[in-house]
C-alpha cells in the first residue's frame, strides 16, 4: 500500500482534532455520530449511527505514556478513505448502452471514518489508525457463485449524468464512472461492480472525488476492462489528493456487470 | 558342596576363554574400513534425516496447509530411519538376505494384527489427498459437530462447541458422509415459522421481508425468499430463507429470531398454539349433551 500523503487541510469535521482532558467532543459525519473524551489517560469513544442521545457506550484505548505520566493532550486525525470492500451498485432506473455507445455517471459513495492517534505528533511516526467506520451502514452482498465470489457491500444510486456542486456533501464521495459498451451487444445495467480499492480520493470544497474508472465492457464472457485515470475529474475545480489507491494497477480485466436476476437461475433464493 | 563349586570354576573360566575367543574371531574378521562406514551413515545420516523431515515440513507447510507439511515430513522420517539402519547394518557386513525374510514374516504378523491402524493410515493418506475438510474447518459426522483441530496418521481431532474432545478414526470418516459447514463462504439460513390461518399471508411475507432487509448481515443478493411452505394442522408454514457469509452464521440466526418476534409482535401477527377442532354437528352449536336416567330394569 502506497504511503498516504499528508492531510491536506480538511473542512470540518474531517482533519486534525485536539482532546483536552475530561473534555467531551462530538462529530457528525452524514448519519454517524461520533463522542470523544480524553480522561485518566485514555481516549473513549462512542458512535451511533440512529439517535445521538444513544452515545452512551464507550470503547477505550489506553495512550502512550510521556516520561511515565499520561500526556496533557491528544492529537486525533479524522481521516476519510473510500469504503474497505468493492461496491455492488444498483442504478434505481437501470439503463442500457447500446454497441459502441458510452456514457460516464457519477455514483455518491458513503466515505469510511479513519480514527488515527497522533502517538508524537512532534515527530514523523505516522498516526495510528485505532478505529475505522463507515458514514453510512451498508448492507452486505454478495458478488460471484455461491462457492466463490467476493463481500461487497449494497449501494443504490440514481447514477446521475450531471453533477452540481450541490451533491458535495462531507461524508460522501463523488465517482465518476465511464462505460463504453465495445460488445456486440446491448449492455444493460442493472447490476455493477465497482471496485474501490484502485481509486484515489481527492477533496474538493466541502465534499469529495474519486478520479474516473474507465470500464470497457467487452462482452459476457470476456468481462471488462478497467483503468483509473488517477488524477481528478474535470468537474473537481479546486481538488487536493487525500489518499492514493490502495492497489496500484495499471489496470486489469474483471466481470463488472450483471443482470439483477442472474441468480435465480442457480437455485440459490429457491427450495433446498 | 566345596568339591562341586571348585569343579565350577575352572568350567566358567573356559567359557569366558571361549567367549574372548569368539569375540576376538569377530573383531579380526571385521573390516575397520566397513565399520567406520556404518557409522558415518548412522552418525551423519540420520541427522539428515531428521533435518530434511523439519525442513520439508515447513515448506509444505508454507506452501500448502500444515497438516499436509506434517504428513509428508512423517512420511520421510519414517522411512528414511529405517532405511539408514537397513544400509548402516549392510555396510557393516550383515547379510540383509534374512533380516529381509524375517522382517517379510513380521511384517506379515504385524499387518494380521494391526489391520485397523494399517486402514486408518491409508484411510488418512485419502483425506489429505481428497481434501474434504482442512485444519480449522467446521464438520459434522453424525450427530458430531466440531472444530477440525488436526488431521493425523490414524485420526482426526475435534473441539466441539460444548469445548469437548473428540478423536475419530480416518476410517470412519471416509466410511461414513462428513459435512463441511464452513466449506463455502456464504450460506443460506432457513427459519420456518408456523402462522394463524387468519392472518394474510401476502402481509405477514411483506414483514418478514422488511426484517431480513433491515438486518445488515443479510446478503442484499442472493436475495431473501419467502415461501408457503404447508398447511399444518393447527397454522400456515412459512419459510424465511436468507443469506449471509457463514462466520455471521448463527450471530445472523440468533438476531433474526428475535427481530421476527419484535416485528410480529409489533404488527400483531400471532403464533398458533396447537389445538383441535370437535364438530359437534352443526356449526356454531352448542355440543349436544344427553342424559340419560338409567331404571330398575336396566341394571344388570
Amino acid at each position: 500500500m502506497p504511503a498516504t500523503p499528508p492531510t491536506p487541510a480538511l473542512s470540518h469535521p474531517w482533519g486534525r482534532l485536539t482532546l483536552h482532558p475530561e473534555e467531551v467532543q462530538d462529530l457528525g459525519i452524514g448519519p454517524q455520530h461520533i463522542r470523544l473524551l480524553f480522561t485518566e489517560g485514555e481516549v473513549r469513544l462512542a458512535t451511533e449511527m440512529a439517535d445521538p442521545a444513544d452515545l452512551v457506550r464507550w470503547s477505550r484505548w489506553a495512550v502512550p505514556l510521556e516520561g511515565g505520566r499520561a500526556p496533557g493532550q491528544v492529537v486525533l486525525h479524522v481521516r476519510p478513505s473510500l469504503p474497505d470492500r468493492p461496491l455492488l451498485v444498483q442504478p434505481e432506473v437501470p439503463f442500457s448502452l447500446l454497441p459502441r455507445a458510452e456514457a460516464r455517471v457519477f455514483i455518491r459513495v458513503p466515505l469510511t471514518i479513519r480514527l488515527e492517534i497522533d502517538v508524537e505528533p512532534e515527530s514523523a511516526r505516522p498516526p495510528v489508525l485505532f478505529r475505522s467506520l463507515p458514514s453510512l451502514e451498508l448492507s452486505d452482498t454478495w458478488w460471484g457463485e455461491p462457492d466463490h465470489g467476493e463481500l461487497c457491500w449494497w449501494l443504490e444510486t440514481t447514477a446521475r449524468r450531471r453533477v452540481s456542486p450541490s451533491l458535495l456533501e462531507p461524508h460522501l464521495a463523488i465517482c465518476p464512472l465511464h462505460m463504453v459498451n465495445q460488445s456486440k451487444v446491448d449492455l444493460q445495467v442493472e447490476k455493477l461492480c465497482f471496485r474501490m480499492r484502485y481509486l484515489s480520493l481527492f477533496a474538493d470544497g466541502p465534499g469529495f472525488w474519486a478520479d474516473t474508472a474507465r470500464v470497457r465492457y467487452q462482452g459476457e464472457s470476456e468481462g471488462s476492462r478497467i483503468d483509473m485515470t488517477g488524477t481528478p475529474p474535470d468537474e473537481a475545480t479546486d481538488s487536493r489528493l487525500v489518499s492514493g489507491p490502495q492497489v496500484t494497477t495499471q489496470g486489469f480485466t474483471a466481470r463488472t456487470f450483471a443482470r439483477l436476476r442472474a441468480f435465480q437461475p442457480l437455485g440459490l433464493g429457491g427450495p433446498p | 558342596m566345596m568339591a562341586s563349586t571348585a569343579s565350577m570354576i575352572p568350567m566358567a573360566a573356559d567359557s569366558v576363554a571361549t567367549g574372548v575367543d569368539v569375540l576376538s574371531d569377530i573383531l579380526q574378521s571385521v573390516d575397520p574400513g566397513r565399520v567406520i562406514r556404518g557409522g558415518l551413515w548412522l552418525v551423519v545420516g540420520l541427522p539428515i534425516i531428521l533435518f530434511a523431515s523439519r525442513r520439508l515440513t515447513r515448506w509444505l507447510t508454507e506452501l500448502t496447509s500444515g497438516q499436509q507439511g506434517l504428513v509428508v515430513g512423517k512420511l520421510l522420517l519414517y522411512t528414511g530411519v529405517p532405511l539408514i539402519f537397513v544400509v548402516a547394518l549392510w555396510e557393516l557386513g550383515f547379510s540383509l538376505t534374512p533380516l529381509l525374510g524375517a522382517a517379510g514374516v513380521l511384517g506379515i504378523a504385524v499387518g494380521f494384527a494391526s489391520q485397523t491402524s494399517i486402514s486408518n493410515v491409508i484411510s488418512g493418506l485419502f483425506l489429505l489427498g481428497e481434501r474434504p475438510f482442512q485444519v480449522d474447518d467446521i464438520i459434522q459426522v453424525g450427530p458430531t459437530v466440531g472444530t477440525v483441530l488436526s488431521i493425523d496418521t490414524l485420526s482426526v481431532k475435534l473441539r466441539t462447541f460444548d469445548n469437548r474432545y473428540i478423536r475419530i478414526p480416518n476410517e470412519t470418516l471416509v466410511k461414513s458422509e462428513v459435512v463441511t459447514i464452513t466449506r463455502f463462504p456464504i450460506r443460506r439460513l432457513d427459519v420456518g415459522l408456523r402462522i394463524n390461518y387468519q392472518e394474510p399471508v401476502a402481509h405477514v411475507r411483506e414483514v418478514l421481508l422488511e426484517t431480513a432487509r433491515a438486518n445488515p448481515r443479510v446478503l442484499v443478493e442472493p436475495m431473501p425468499v419467502v415461501f408457503l411452505d404447508a398447511f399444518g394442522e393447527s397454522g400456515m408454514d412459512i419459510r424465511l430463507t436468507v443469506w449471509t457469509v457463514t462466520d455471521n452464521y448463527f450471530t445472523l440466526k440468533n438476531a433474526l429470531l428475535e427481530e421476527i418476534k419484535v416485528r410480529f409482535d409489533a404488527e400483531g401477527i400471532r403464533v398458533p398454539v396447537p389445538h383441535r377442532a370437535l364438530e359437534a354437528g352443526g356449526a356454531g352449536l352448542p355440543f349436544p349433551v344427553r342424559i340419560v336416567e338409567e331404571t330398575p330394569e336396566d341394571q344388570p
